[in-house]
């Protein structure tokens, strides 16, 4: 009998134990069964040409895409420092796609067209681009409507100018460039329809050297009392706060200027990248080959009002963006180039394929400074 | 402590039990609940891959007739002039529910229908160029496209189809067992106008609406979605899919049932045979449990058993070293006894000694019935089947019985059926122990009347007889209540009562035990105060049929031959602890004339054994140090010991110790008390071969009837020599009658004191012929007449002498006609043989 009385207790919690380990195991091997593995998500390469750290077009873009992703959860693999023209944009594509990118965003304008190949060779990789240079299965150019931004500015300068005269240094007469132009005078017009815009080519997107002349030039010889400018730096800004003139500012947030910094020109590059994140994630984002994004979507928008600019210009300007949220747009006619041609007849809109490729021209109301 | 274990054990099976069955129950509504999940969780996810298919196929519908419209666009730019009238055209060939419209961007219609350019969200779109699909909840769906020349865009065209044409169209609505309609994202809102009531009222129910909600949650980051929702008509899978390029999305619904198929089938299947396998599962295990609890039962009654064989045969070692302890001085006593009668030849000593002798054999009779209920209790009794004489069996017992019956003043009658066969098979002295168990209780338990000793027989088949023995009392009775417990190991009734009764109480025990393992059966019968009747039946085997009542076929009374040995060459050496023992055993071979060394332990044995070789070593088996079997097995490896025979002093006689013995090397055994008859009979099978053993006396084994003649008595009283024997029987055969006659005369005048005289003479005469049986009555009647002569006896002790002598006179006359007779048929078969 005391044999038995020992062996029952000794055998019965190693039963016990076995018996909740079983429980335990099967339990575990039930709940950690997973039908669909879950599908890492997707990541997103980001190709910029400068220092992500660098402000300006690099930082911004960068911080809008940071955000993004933030948004949506997505991890970032990004390529900074890859020069355009040296192939070094082909290879980071390749390195991206094989850290298994699903989505690659090529944050230069010359981008797609260098690597041109590289994308067509990875048909399963989303591409986003700014240009519309490549047409490709995979890839959508994703444009922002910043024209709308400097048409509204340009109502600004319109209504502040008092010589009747504005300056806008210009980095060189091409689409884009032309695009805003034609845009800001058209703003310039709305509001003061007898001036005038007068603009400066620097030949270079980023020289400080020749804007700063340029933009000297304008102010005393031309007697321009607002400036604007589309480059990608701000010498401008700093000539005109020198000069004691009026500025628009673009681009980037602008700190420290006194009351002449009317308003900043600014894209939200975190709603732009957002949209094309959510499109991207509908599967719908290579299903147009251009896409536009504006005023409406409010990627674009106007910000630092100084206490110039009265109250009355912020009731136009604020009824400007409205007729732009009706789907109003810039480029409707009639509309005569600097050479009295008409571009646009009346009753008649310029389509958006034609804003982005056929822009050659400027508007009538614009003066080149020789 | 077992009992209580096996209580204990029971519900805990049951615990055990319904803990496993919990268990399985838990898991497998587990395994149910996660295998729907996942089942569910994949199905939601082929509907929302299959919806994706679906909303390719739309999608190409809606290509198509963009591709129309921008062909018909181009017409129009390339005809300006006829434009008009193709539009015209067109709109003729409508169907109803479908309208089309050509306008300005600045809104106004050119041809056709107008359209409120912000009743469609996405419809200013192509005013910048760009094609549009749009739809809205009750207005429907929209197809525009510009009309571009050089860049700008000129006018527009679109194409609305209503709700209701929708289904036929684009094959949306019924889809086989799906349901699909086109809905703007992030909206609500149902083309209510073509829905019934029924199906709007199903999707307006919460469930559902809460589905579609979660859908178009889903739809936000993805291409399709699906999810299954319980719904107020059974379970539905609710999907949707983004139309690219519009602002609009598919949404549809599909039954359970359509898109599960069989598989719930199957499902159901997969779990029943999962739950009956879990069963099955669950039954092997409380087998096995089962199995488990019995082989430990079987364990734990193994090992009681073992126990009680063990401590039974601790018991049995107790009781023969008890026995043998008690033997030991009661061994003594008993040769002591038997030296007295040996030695003297006064009449009254050797009664004394009788008389002792009877105390000594009662109380080993006491001895051995408390060693044969253990003995019997234990394993290893067997009943010893062998050819007995009837005769001699009811003999015997009346021998011990009766001298007892008469002294308390009783009557026995012997009352034995003279056809009773006269040679049977069976147990002899198992039989004779119950007949002289239950004879005795009658006496303990008669005070007075008469014991009747019924021997009688029926006959079961030609060779088997029922043997009935019936003891029939006058004494005190057994209570109604008391009858059971009368076979119970140490009940005595009515113990108050009965407490001046000696005895340990076990006879009827021990007797009842018997009766059971010979197939026999006990009955009592008895009126309390009135007296009791047990009768045993035994079945017998036959082996002589003959009656006893046949005088031609008296046994020879010369049957078995045992002798006076005297071999003065022959050396015996006695080994036992006890000095008595061997003083007693070396007087019992005195006459042997051997030469008798004695030692009192093993070693000195030894020592002896080796210094010369003996005849035989008489070897006490229970001896302090080195005891009986070691002191043999050690003396075996001597040369001197090479023809030494090696008996055994044992006080324990069974079979079992017998069979023992001759295995560890004894030639033989005897048992303690020493009986000199025998120790020398014994002793003449080993050395009769010696110098100087001769002169065999043969005497005949005393044949005990009433008449008791003991041979080997008479032969004492004769100092061994049959001559004087032959003529001391035929003396008292010639004075018989004139004896008789003496006390016949004395008894009638009531001349006690004459009479006390003439029954002393007759006494010793019975003495030296060796008749016990009229010893013994004559020694009554000699006291009681003696006690008549006294004067001034009590009056009831005169009666009580008086009732003695006329109770025995009678018998003392036929016993001594009886004695006679005998001595003569002795006499007369001897006669021849003279010359011996």
């Amino acid at each position: 009998m005391p044999e038995s009385r020992f062996t029952v207790p000794l055998q019965w919690p190693l039963f016990s134990l076995t018996a909740v380990a079983m429980i335990i195991a099967i339990l575990s091997v039930i709940l950690m069964f997973e039908a669909f593995p879950k599908r890492p998500l997707p990541k997103v390469g980001f190709v910029v040409l400068g220092d992500i750290h660098e402000p300006g077009w690099n930082m911004s873009n960068y911080q809008g895409i940071q955000r993004a992703c933030e948004e949506f959860g997505l991890p970032l693999l990004v390529r900074d420092k890859v020069p355009d023209h040296t192939g070094k944009c082909a290879e980071a594509i390749r390195e991206l796609a094989a850290d298994g990118c699903s989505l690659i965003i090529l944050a230069s304008f010359s981008y797609a067209k260098e690597a041109r190949q590289t994308i067509a060779d990875l048909p399963k990789v989303a591409f986003s681009t700014m240009s519309a240079e490549v047409q490709l299965r995979n890839l959508t150019s994703n444009f922002v409507r910043m024209y709308e931004g400097r048409y509204l500015s340009g109502i600004i300068a319109g209504q502040q100018t008092k010589s009747g005269v504005i300056g806008y240094v210009g980095a060189m007469p091409n689409d884009e460039v032309n695009r805003g132009l034609n845009a800001f005078t058209l703003g310039v017009l709305r509001a003061n329809p007898r001036a005038k815009v007068i603009v400066a080519w620097t030949g270079s997107w980023q020289d400080a050297a020749k804007e700063t002349e340029n933009a000297r030039r304008l102010v005393r010889e031309k007697g321009c009392d607002v400036l604007a400018y589309h480059q990608d730096d701000a010498a401008v800004p700093d000539l005109a706060e020198a000069e004691g003139v009026d500025f628009i500012g673009y681009n980037t947030m602008l700190f420290g200027y006194s009351e002449h910094h009317l308003a900043s020109i600014l894209c939200r590059w975190d709603i732009y990248y957002a949209n094309i994140l959510r499109r991207f994630l509908r599967e719908e984002l290579n299903a147009d080959r251009i896409n536009w994004l504006g005023v409406d979507r409010g990627v674009v928008m106007l910000s630092n009002y100084s206490p110039r600019v009265d109250v009355e210009t912020r009731a136009v300007v604020e009824s400007a963006r409205m007729e732009f949220l009706r789907n109003e747009v810039v480029f409707s006619g009639p509309l005569k180039d600097r050479e009295g041609n008409i571009r646009c007849p009346s009753g008649e809109v310029i389509a958006d394929d034609t804003l982005l490729q056929s822009m050659d021209w400027q508007i009538e109301g614009v003066e080149i400074l020789d | 402590m077992t009992r209580h274990e096996k209580k204990m054990r029971l519900p805990r099976i049951i615990l055990e039990i319904v803990v496993l069955l919990c268990s399985l129950l838990a898991i497998g509504l587990l395994v149910q609940h996660r295998m729907s999940e996942l089942l569910h969780t994949s199905l939601e996810h082929s509907v929302a891959n299959t919806s994706r298919h679906v909303c390719s196929v739309v999608m190409e519908r809606l290509t198509r007739e963009l591709a129309i419209m921008r062909q018909t666009a181009n017409s129009l730019l390339n005809a300006p002039a006829e434009a008009d009238n193709t539009f015209l055209d067109l709109q003729r060939q409508l169907p109803s529910g479908v309208s089309i419209g050509w306008m300005r961007p600045d809104g106004s219609a050119i041809c056709g229908e107008e359209l409120w350019r912000d009743r469609f969200p996405d419809f200013s779109q192509v005013f910048r160029g760009n094609e549009v699909i749009s739809y809205r909840a009750g207005h429907g769906l929209l197809f525009a496209v510009p009309v571009t020349h050089q860049g700008n865009v000129q006018s527009v065209i679109w194409r609305l189809f209503d709700d209701t044409v929708l289904e036929d169209v684009f094959d949306l609505a019924e889809h086989g067992e799906a349901f699909l309609f086109l809905q703007e994202r992030n909206s609500r809102i149902l083309p209510k106008d073509i829905l019934s009531a029924e199906k709007v009222a199903f999707l307006e129910s919460a469930e559902i609406a809460d589905g579609f909600d979660n859908v178009r949650d889903q739809l936000a980051l993805k291409k399709s979605a699906a999810v299954l929702v319980d719904g107020p008509v059974g379970k539905h899978f609710l999907f949707g899919m983004n139309l690219a390029g519009s602002e609009c999305a598919i949404m549809g619904h599909i039954p359970y049932t359509a898109v599960m198929g069989d598989i719930p089938h199957i499902y159901d299947l997969l779990i029943k045979v999962g739950a009956l396998v879990l069963g099955l599962f669950a039954m092997v295990s409380i087998w096995l449990l089962i199995m488990h609890a019995k082989s430990e039962q079987k364990e734990i009654s193994s090992r009681e058993q073992s126990l009680h064989e063990e401590t039974n045969h601790a018991k049995s070692a107790f009781l023969a070293a008890v026995s043998h302890d008690i033997r030991t001085p009661i061994n003594v006593i008993m040769g002591m006894n038997e030296m007295i009668l040996r030695k003297t030849d006064d009449a009254e000593i050797i009664s004394y000694a009788h008389g002792a002798r009877r105390a000594g054999e009662s109380l080993i009779a006491l001895i051995d019935d408390v060693f044969d209920l253990t003995y019997m209790e234990s394993s290893g009794f067997h009943i010893a089947e062998k050819p007995y004489r009837t005769v001699s069996l009811i003999g015997d017992a009346v021998t011990m019985i009766k001298p007892e019956a008469i002294h308390k003043g009783l009557h026995f009658i012997l009352d034995v059926d003279r056809s009773l066969p006269r040679e049977l098979m069976g147990d002899c002295l198992r039989i004779q122990q119950i007949a002289v168990n239950l004879l005795s209780n009658a006496v303990k338990y008669t005070a007075k009347g008469h014991i009747t000793f019924s021997v009688s027989y029926e006959p079961l088949d030609l060779e088997h007889i029922t043997f009935i023995i019936e003891v029939r009392d006058t004494g005190i009775g057994i209570h109604e209540d008391d009858r059971s417990k009368l076979f119970h190991s140490f009940q005595r009734l009515d113990p108050m009562k009965n407490r001046h009764i000696d005895g340990t109480g076990l006879g009827l025990v021990i007797t009842s035990e018997l009766v059971q393992r010979m197939q026999g059966s006990i009955d009592v019968k008895s009126v309390y105060g009135q007296g009791s009747v047990f009768t045993v039946r035994l079945p017998q085997k036959i082996v002589d049929a003959e009656p006893i009542a046949s005088k031609g076929k008296r046994p020879p009374l010369f049957q078995k031959v045992t002798g006076t040995l005297e071999a003065s060459g022959a050396s015996v050496l006695v080994v036992d602890d006890n000095e008595l023992n061997l003083l007693l055993t070396k007087r019992l071979l005195e006459r042997t004339k051997m030469q008798v060394e004695t030692c009192l332990t093993g070693q000195e044995a030894l020592e002896k054994l080796a210094a010369r070789p003996y005849d035989v070593v008489l070897l006490d088996y229970m001896m302090p140090m080195l005891d009986g079997a070691e002191t043999l097995r050690r003396a075996k490896v001597m040369p001197t010991c090479r023809k030494t025979i090696f008996i055994a002093f044992t006080a324990d006689a069974t079979e079992e110790t017998r069979t023992r013995l001759m295995e560890e090397g004894f030639d033989n055994l005897l048992t303690k008390p020493v009986d000199g008859s025998k120790l020398e009979s014994m002793l003449a099978d080993y050395v009769s071969g010696k110098s100087g053993a001769s002169q065999y006396l043969q005497v005949t084994e005393p044949v005990l009837d009433d008449v008791e003649l003991d041979i080997s008595l008479g032969l004492d009283a004769s100092a061994g020599s049959r001559e004087i024997y032959l003529e001391l029987a035929g003396m008292f055969i010639k004075q018989k009658d004139e004896k008789k006659r003496a006390l016949e005369n004395a008894f009638l005048t009531k001349d006690w004191a004459s009479y006390a005289t003439l029954v002393h003479a007759l006494k010793s005469s019975a003495m030296s012929v060796g008749g016990r049986g009229l010893i013994r009555i004559a020694e009554k009647l000699e006291k009681a007449t003696g006690e008549l002569t006294q004067k001034n006896l009590a009056s009831e002790m005169e009666e009580l002498s008086l009732t003695s002598v006329y109770a025995h006179h009678e018998t003392l006359m036929r016993y001594t006609d009886e004695l006679a007779m005998r001595l003569a048929e002795i006499v007369g078969n001897e006669a021849p043989k003279n010359d011996f």
